[in-house]
């Protein structure tokens, strides 16, 4: 994960204001519990997963199948207060870094495009 | 049927107990709740509801099963951010053109039924006008325009680009504005036959575990592609392009059924993220972003002369031929955009997948400054059921349509699933019910209900573990560079796995769904294997591919040959091929 979105996760983590999986404190469907109005009777999130991964819990929603999630944003894009936010798992993220990055990104002017066009 | 049975997630929300996962009791006799209706539609995605809401209009009674929730599910539950439409404001506006350019642009799939692209493009421009009635904020909200674009060789700006982020739950509030009947959470397993015709159907909640058996005149299977067959990018088994909880689930029941299989090696993918397997292509490509490699140069020129824009299977086969040249990785380029257009880009890609916003801020992408990198997604079996232009099976009484079906993209998963459910409405109002027989209950609730004593008895093992091995199986032996030793091979592991299907094991009926799921993922990797065994050539169309290492070339001879797939008479996976000669008649179609 990147430094900055852990660091992040981290501080909130350690202030107690997110619930998260039990197994995977580091990553997940994050619920802030502030702003989480299941104590109102809200079920949004549970109500639209389109996976069945979250249940109602301890008087709350719990994520039960966090490995299950595909994050497709619907149990935030239904959430009134936007109490959910996402932390991707490194599987996901890292995906993308290969190698040292400085080096390999690609600089495209207007010679080198023409250059490919003619190649082929 | 009871109230609270019937109605939707805001009507019973209140009398329903709270959802909570429990561990579920193998010895008790599961409670059985049966139903009786004239169309049955399984699968409450975009074909799904509008095949409901066709079939309710044809004045039958309908019933919606689906396994989650039908205001979320399928692969449109995310969000849609584009819809290709005809609306008849230019020259090229119309139908005729439209068919020409489908062609012309390689977007039909190999040995597609020209007759379902002709309803297509007919029909669509009722389907759209509907779509916006219901509420479909096609235009533009500040300019009150459409903002049409063009992308996957569609020839023309057929495209409107727009703020679909309610796309599904405007669509199911359309379903529960017609009165229809629906049920959530239940997953249909299988189909029942009498005598030649389809009965109905049977499932299993998966919060309380009861058995549902559904007595149908015609069914309609809108319960969409296999995914999670192969291995993503990422490794990680859920994160696939498209919804990984649709998992063929259509496709094994109708072949369980005995209908046919057909075209299933032509399998899908795109061009994703790296490692967020994302949709969204389209918008990254209507918007004019470029594709490069690492040496910086834009390459799609070689592949297609349309380039970025060409149909979505080039863009897949131009970056996985840049990899192999030793030119990877690739880069989708945005740099070039101007800010309007970048800030444009940006809320357009939030609109199929919410937290691609999260991804780059997270991954520490800034689409203005830098490139991202792509990748080529994982495949899944987006053809199947074989269909012809009355969306007909080779089962009496069953349709089919929507993904898994073959049909690309989500007008004309919309189409088909409108005119699939008038046509089973039209059958169902000509024919009686049909008993399902005694016997098929109860085998089918033996069937479904033993991963649960497989538990007690200790020796079973999960879902997971099963899939993965399928998974590796498919991505090693039956991906892009399979040959006819490696399928051999991948049948001959596939065959060993075999038994496990009767020890995979689950503790709670959520577990139960995904073992059912994966069977269904088991019997999808088989049928995709036998199937591109035969075909002895690589051929792409639509955003479909056909790939094989040993025959890299498309083989004219090949060109009108399908391979069919059906039951064989002596066990579940007794699978038998045939392959059959299509004749492509281009006068057939334009009127």
């Amino acid at each position: 994960m990147t430094s900055e979105a852990a660091k992040q996760a981290e501080k909130l983590f350690k202030q107690g204001l997110e619930w998260r999986g039990k197994d995977n404190p580091h990553y997940g469907v994050i619920i802030n519990r502030d702003t989480c109005i299941a104590r109102l009777g809200c079920r949004n999130c549970i109500e639209f997963c389109p996976g069945d991964l979250i249940y109602f819990e301890n008087g709350r929603p719990e994520v039960k199948f966090l490995d299950e999630c595909w994050y497709c944003g619907i149990c935030a894009s239904v959430c009134g207060p936007r109490a959910i936010s996402y932390i991707f798992p490194e599987q996901i993220l890292q995906g993308g870094k290969t190698g040292n990055k400085k080096n390999e990104q690609p600089s495209l002017d207007m010679k080198q495009e023409k250059d490919g066009v003619e190649n082929s | 049927m009871n109230k609270e049975e019937s109605l939707t997630f805001f009507e019973t929300r209140r009398s329903k107990p709270e959802k909570i996962l429990v561990p579920a009791d193998p010895f008790k006799e599961p409670e059985i709740r049966e139903f009786k209706t004239d169309v049955l539609v399984v699968g409450g995605g975009v074909a799904g509801c509008l095949a409901a809401i066709a079939a309710k209009e044809a004045g039958v009674e309908v019933l919606v099963v689906e396994k989650y929730n039908v205001y979320s599910s399928g692969d449109a539950g995310t969000g849609e951010d584009h819809f290709l439409a005809i609306l008849g404001t230019e020259d090229w506006d119309n139908p005729e053109e439209f068919i020409r350019a489908y062609i012309a642009g390689g977007r039909d799939l190999p040995n597609e039924n020209r007759e379902l692209i002709r309803k297509f493009a007919y029909k669509l421009p009722e389907i759209t006008r509907r779509l916006e009635k219901m509420g479909m904020p096609f235009r533009d909200e500040k300019t009150g325009k459409y903002y049409r674009v063009e992308a996957f060789g569609e020839g023309h700006p057929y495209t409107i680009q727009f703020d679909g982020s309610k796309f599904k739950r405007i669509i199911a509030s359309s379903v529960v504005d017609h009165r229809i009947p629906v049920i959530n959470r239940v997953m249909v397993t299988t189909l029942f036959t009498n005598s030649g015709r389809v009965a109905g159907a049977a499932g299993m909640h998966i919060g309380d575990g009861s058995f549902y058996v559904f007595n149908a005149k015609a069914v309609v299977l809108t319960t969409g592609e296999g995914c999670r067959i192969y291995r993503s990018t990422s490794g990680h088994p859920f994160d696939s392009w498209h919804s990984p909880y649709n998992t063929g689930d259509g496709i094994a029941m109708a072949f369980r059924a005995g209908a046919e299989i057909a075209n299933i090696e032509f399998l899908a993918l795109t061009m994703c993220a790296k490692g967020y397997s994302t949709p969204g292509t389209h918008a990254f490509f209507g918007m004019n972003c470029y594709l490069i490699n690492s040496k910086g140069e834009r390459f799609m020129q070689r592949y297609h002369p349309l380039g970025e824009r060409a149909e979505r299977s080039y863009l897949t086969w131009g970056i996985y031929s840049e990899m192999r040249a030793g030119r990877g990785p690739c880069y989708v380029d945005a740099r070039h955009l101007s800010p309007e257009d970048q800030e444009r880009l940006i809320e357009t890609l939030v609109v199929d997948k919410g937290p691609f916003g999260d991804y780059l801020r997270q991954k520490g992408i800034d689409l203005s400054k830098e490139p991202m990198e792509v990748s080529i997604s994982e495949f899944h079996a987006q053809c199947g059921i074989l269909i012809n232009e009355r969306f007909e099976t080779a089962v009496s009484g069953l349709y089919a349509a929507g993904e898994g079906t073959g049909s690309t993209g989500v007008s004309r998963v919309a189409v088909d699933g409108y005119e699939a459910g008038k046509e089973a409405a039209a059958f169902s109002s000509k024919v009686e019910l049909l008993p399902i027989l005694d016997q098929d209950k109860e085998t089918e609730k033996w069937r479904i209900y033993s991963p649960l004593k497989n538990l007690q008895k200790g020796s079973g093992i999960g879902y997971l573990e099963f899939e993965t091995r399928v998974r590796d199986i498919m991505s090693d032996y039956v991906g892009f560079e399979r040959t006819e030793s490696s399928m051999k091979k991948a049948l001959a592991l596939l065959e060993e796995l075999r038994p496990l299907t009767s020890r995979l094991k689950a503790g709670n009926y959520h577990d139960l769904m995904r073992v059912l799921e994966s069977l269904n993922i088991f019997l999808v990797a088989t049928l995709v294997t036998v199937a591109s065994l035969q075909r002895r050539e690589t051929r792409w169309g639509g955003n479909l591919i056909a790939p094989r290492g040993d025959f890299p070339n498309p083989d004219p001879q090949w060109a009108k040959r399908t391979v069919v797939l059906r039951k064989g008479p002596a066990h579940e996976y007794d699978i038998r091929f045939e392959i059959r000669l299509t004749e492509k008649s281009e006068e057939s179609i334009v009127n």
